[in-house]
């Protein structure tokens, strides 16, 4: 079954109407820039409002993933992705940990990236390194992932042949984003988030509603599954997927927070009511979207059987297609939808660039490079390596397209990511914990994870080791080093101390 | 905000009863013409969304650093 919406003139004048409208917040960014800092550049000078704050962290955190990633995924492994709602929620109350702390810090010391923190609590230039890196690798491949997202998204839409299609819509929003956001910076990306939130939120009620309308209750849905080859889809899951649940809950949970955008987030709000206002309204994100993804998903199971493979993640693209050509109503609310996919994906994809950026500048450049260089050249360099990298990442999507899934992407993120909960989240709580245990927990749980992940091991299977994932028995063993290493060098100093 | 254990024990019973460990294999129990353990594990979503809100709204952030901790 094919996938093709194939818009109309007016259709493309609304979506085109949309990204116009980015392109002229990111102009009106860039005059209501203050100085030309990094803070300013990076923070916005710590100027957001709830409004700004909510939707930037709910379009940041819901990205082209959770609209194509978890249909598809429903589809293949059934009622059981419920797991995402449960994993999404967990990211705010993983907040809770270290969000409070860090939040105070970044006001006293002034943080403009992630690991400044690491840099002020450690004084290590190894564990910043290697955390910068992380950071830089785990974004890249995360910012990769959503230009191929926008690369099928504009398949789904254009009359153009698939590959022609593909490569228009990674190269064309890929240009519209990087525009606005070397313009304004934070407050481009920002603002243009509440409009991509907006345009998601609408999206994702109008797919609700759009799928009642077009298939009936979600309960019809069930019944059609119980009398289908697909009946197993709705068991409870097994041991190995409760083991697999329960790790998407730690490793998603921990490891989303410390997505540098949602560190540079917590810099960047006005005041800590407003942070914690904005994280209160996160909380219920998970239920008006990564639901709705999964409900998205089982009416698939019902209705659009016997997809397998890469093609499982088109679901949502059929389903819409379903819709589109059922009435005039149905064509335009799949028109506003894709405009809500496209936000989607350009708003994680823009502040995901902005990090890297930023991290790139100031972190590699501005500490190893020329110490003494000035704030406004770090800016223009942080422009000139967002480019930079962009192009190289655009060739990689288009290289790699439909070379592999949304979520094995995804699945290596967290697994690289998770091993900096102890170096922020206990290091900020405990202040016995020395730089060197930490650096060497930090490298053996990364290596660990890696090893157990690529080294085609009999007993992983699907990428994860009996459900668990890979970095979780990697963050275990970083957390065990960490702690020992800590505990054993502040006795031995403690007994050097007293000698001397 | 201080140190407040009961909310991690909370958070933890969210956890074992989020997770659908404690239904058979073969349940065919349906509420609202779902299957029940789906059900549940939603129930228990809006919970957790209701206590996280719950508590970022009753407990201000302490912002000050103390001079130690620098």
């Amino acid at each position: 079954m094919k996938s093709n919406h194939v818009f109309d003139q007016n259709a493309w004048i609304f979506i085109s109407i949309y990204l116009g409208s980015l392109i002229l917040v990111g102009f009106l960014s860039y005059r209501a820039r203050q100085e030309n800092t990094l803070k300013d550049f990076y923070l916005a000078g710590n100027s957001f409002g709830l409004v700004v704050i909510f939707l930037t962290l709910y379009a940041t955190q819901y990205s082209g993933n959770t609209l194509f990633g978890y249909s598809g995924k429903t589809y293949r492994i059934g009622y059981a992705w419920i797991m995402s709602v449960h994993f999404m929620t967990a990211i705010v109350a993983c907040f809770l940990i270290y969000a409070p702390r860090l939040y105070a810090r970044a006001r006293q010391f002034n943080y403009i990236t992630p690991t400044d923190y690491l840099q002020h609590r450690f004084n290590s230039n190894w564990i910043n390194v290697v955390a910068t890196l992380i950071m830089i690798v785990v974004l890249s491949n995360y910012l990769l992932a959503q230009l191929m997202a926008m690369g099928r998204a504009m398949q789904g839409m254009s009359m153009a042949d698939p590959d022609t299609a593909y490569k228009q819509g990674v190269i064309l929003l890929t240009l519209i984003m990087v525009i606005y956001g070397t313009l304004g910076g934070i407050r481009a990306v920002a603002w243009t988030d509440v409009i991509q939130g907006l345009v998601l939120m609408t999206g994702f009620m109008v797919l609700l509603f759009m799928l009642y309308k077009q298939f009936g209750p979600l309960s019809l849905a069930t019944t059609t599954i119980q009398q289908s080859n697909d009946i197993a889809k709705i068991n409870a899951p097994d041991a190995n997927r409760l083991r697999e649940w329960f790790s998407y809950i730690i490793i998603v949970g921990l490891g989303s927070t410390l997505y540098p955008q949602a560190i540079q987030r917590i810099y960047a709000a006005r005041s800590e009511k407003v942070l914690r206002q904005g994280l209160a309204l996160m909380a219920f994100a998970p239920l008006f979207t990564a639901l709705i993804a999964v409900i998205t998903g089982i009416y698939a199971i019902a209705y659009v059987p016997g997809l397998e493979g890469t093609a499982s993640d088109q679901v949502l693209g059929i389903i819409l297609s379903i819709i589109q050509q059922n009435s005039i109503l149905g064509y335009w609310l799949v028109v506003i939808l894709y405009a809500a996919i496209l936000a989607a994906m350009m708003s994680t994809a823009d502040s995901a660039l902005l990090s890297i950026s930023s991290m790139l500048s100031k972190d590699i450049y501005g500490r190893f490079v020329d110490a003494n260089a000035s704030e406004a050249k770090l800016t223009l360099l942080g422009k000139i390596f967002s480019w930079c990298l962009i192009i190289f990442l655009v060739w990689l999507a288009i290289y790699l397209s439909d070379k592999t899934s949304l979520l094995k992407l995804l699945d290596r993120k967290f697994d690289l990511l998770i091993q900096l909960v102890p170096a922020f989240m206990l290091s900020i709580h405990w202040r016995g914990m020395q730089a060197f245990p930490t650096f060497i927990g930090l490298v053996a749980g990364v290596l660990l994870s890696l090893f157990l992940a690529y080294g085609g091991f009999d007993f992983v299977q699907n990428g994860k080791v009996y459900g668990f994932h890979p970095g979780l028995i990697g963050l275990v063993i970083n957390i065990i080093i960490t702690v020992i290493g800590s505990v054993w060098s502040n006795k031995t100093s403690v007994i050097t101390q007293v000698r001397y | 905000m201080k140190r407040q254990y009961w909310i991690f024990a909370v958070y933890l019973l969210f956890l074992v009863s989020g997770i659908p460990w404690y239904w058979p294999d073969d349940t065919t129990s349906l509420i609202f013409g779902l299957p029940a353990w789906f059900v549940v594990a939603i129930l228990v979503s809006i919970c957790a969304s209701f206590f996280t809100a719950f508590i970022l709204l009753r407990y201000p952030w302490n912002t000050d650093v103390k001079p130690d901790e620098e």
